[in-house]
Order: structure tokens, then C-alpha cells, then sequence
């Protein structure tokens, strides 16, 4: 990590949500966001738009969050992106699964849109005192 | 973009969203009829469109809607349901969630 958050890419199939986290975080004034509609587009993308954090669902058709994730640890450009999973499934033992796969967070779906940008970096900055 | 901005596109959103879903339920019949001569593929797709549903009635405040699409998407993913019920009682058992769905979206439609 670069001790910095400045671009983030999200990963959702969903448009209305993509829209939605593109405005919450644009509310910090912050951040570059940038949005992928699957984690095959993701995958192609990550190696240009090099984020500093990657958000990403977990429920996408074809290539799931955890699969994205997976493949994105097999890619020499995105191998140390931290990765936040969003989810609907936000279960206890959910958690500790996408924890597990070497997540930094977990953001259940439905989320406070106002609040979105806060909880990221809230994260971000915990996984960052954690790692230093 | 600011608070106020996000909050009135967020209006325009929930909109299209109850338009949206209007226009995805008789898809959610038309893969249910499906489901006896190609459950994978039919119930996949339940689960799928039912999911999309029920996430992003919840991001919009329709929490009938969402409650019901997640009632779909559980029973779309239930593999010992699949597997034990038998199948006239499985398609009358989704039958009925999908009513509930289709009501909870008429309200909401309705609703200023």
C-alpha cells in the first residue's frame, strides 16, 4: 500500500448501485472513482486505472466477488490491491470468509449512501495502522 | 456533486428502480414455468434477477419489496427444497412469493 487513498475502483453487475457508491464516495471530494460492471471488465481495467483500493461485490454473475479476487491475486498488477467486499450476506461466518481470503472489510448491502465514503476509509485506514 | 444533489438523484433511482422491477417480474413467471423442464438454468436465473431485487429495494427504502424478492431468491437457492419437495408443490410454493412480490410492488407503485 501507498499510504494514500486516492482512486478506488468498484465492481458491482448492478448499475443502480455502481451510480449510487460513485456519488456517495464523490462526496468526499477525495477520491477518483472509477466503476466495472463485472470482474472480468475489473480485471482488464485494474492493470490501467491502478486503484488503491478495489470495492467489490461479492453476488456478479459468472465471475463472483471471491472468484474476482482470486484472479486478481494471480494478476502481477492487482496481486496487492486491498479489496473491501460488499455484500448482502453479511453473516457472521460470511465475514469471516471474505476475512479470510485476505480481505481488508467487509460493507453490508443496504448502506447509507451519506455514510459510504467514511466507512471506506475508516477501513482503509485501520488495514493501514494494522500493516505498518 | 453534494448531499442534497445525491439525495434528489436518489429519488430519480427508486423511480426507475419500481420501473424496472415492473418490467422484470413477469420475467421471474416466465423462468417459475421454466422450472420443471430446466430447473439449473431456471432457478439460476430466479435467484439471479430475485437478488438484484431484493439489494437494491433495500438500498431504495422499498424494504416490502426487498423482503419479498429475498424470500424468492431463498427459495431459488434452497437446494434441499429442490431436491425433496416435490415439484408441483415447489412451483406453488414460488408461485405464492412471487405473488407477494408482485403485490408488494403494486403498493409502492401506487404510494406518492
Amino acid at each position: 500500500m501507498n499510504g494514500e487513498l486516492r482512486k478506488l475502483l468498484y465492481i458491482d453487475d448492478e448499475p443502480d448501485i455502481r451510480e449510487i457508491v460513485e456519488m456517495s464516495l464523490g462526496l468526499s471530494g477525495e477520491l477518483t472513482v472509477k466503476t466495472c460492471a463485472s470482474g472480468a471488465e475489473a480485471l482488464a481495467t485494474l492493470p490501467q486505472f491502478r486503484p488503491d483500493l478495489v470495492l467489490l461485490d461479492v453476488m456478479m454473475p459468472v465471475l463472483d466477488g471471491p472468484a474476482t479476487f482470486a484472479k486478481m491475486r494471480e494478476q502481477a498488477a492487482s496481486r496487492d490491491v486491498p479489496v473491501i467486499f460488499m455484500t448482502a450476506k453479511a453473516l457472521p461466518q460470511e465475514v469471516d470468509r471474505f476475512m479470510a481470503l485476505g480481505a481488508i472489510g467487509v460493507i453490508s448491502k443496504p448502506f447509507d449512501p451519506m455514510q459510504l465514503a467514511k466507512r471506506v476509509v475508516d477501513i482503509w485506514r485501520s488495514s493501514q495502522a494494522l500493516s505498518a | 456533486m453534494n448531499a442534497a444533489e445525491l439525495k434528489v438523484r436518489m429519488g430519480d433511482l427508486s423511480v426507475r428502480f419500481l420501473q424496472r422491477t415492473a418490467s422484470e417480474t413477469p420475467l421471474l413467471r416466465e423462468w417459475l414455468a421454466k422450472v420443471t423442464a430446466d430447473p439449473q438454468t431456471a432457478l439460476k436465473e430466479l435467484e439471479v434477477i430475485a437478488h438484484r431485487i431484493h439489494g437494491s429495494g433495500a438500498m431504495f427504502g422499498f424494504g416490502a419489496i426487498s423482503d419479498a424478492a429475498g424470500a424468492v431468491e431463498k427459495l431459488a437457492s434452497d437446494h434441499d427444497a429442490i431436491n425433496e419437495m416435490p415439484p408441483a408443490q415447489y412451483v406453488a410454493q414460488m408461485s405464492g412469493l412471487l405473488g407477494a412480490l408482485e403485490a408488494a410492488l403494486s403498493e409502492a407503485m401506487q404510494s406518492p
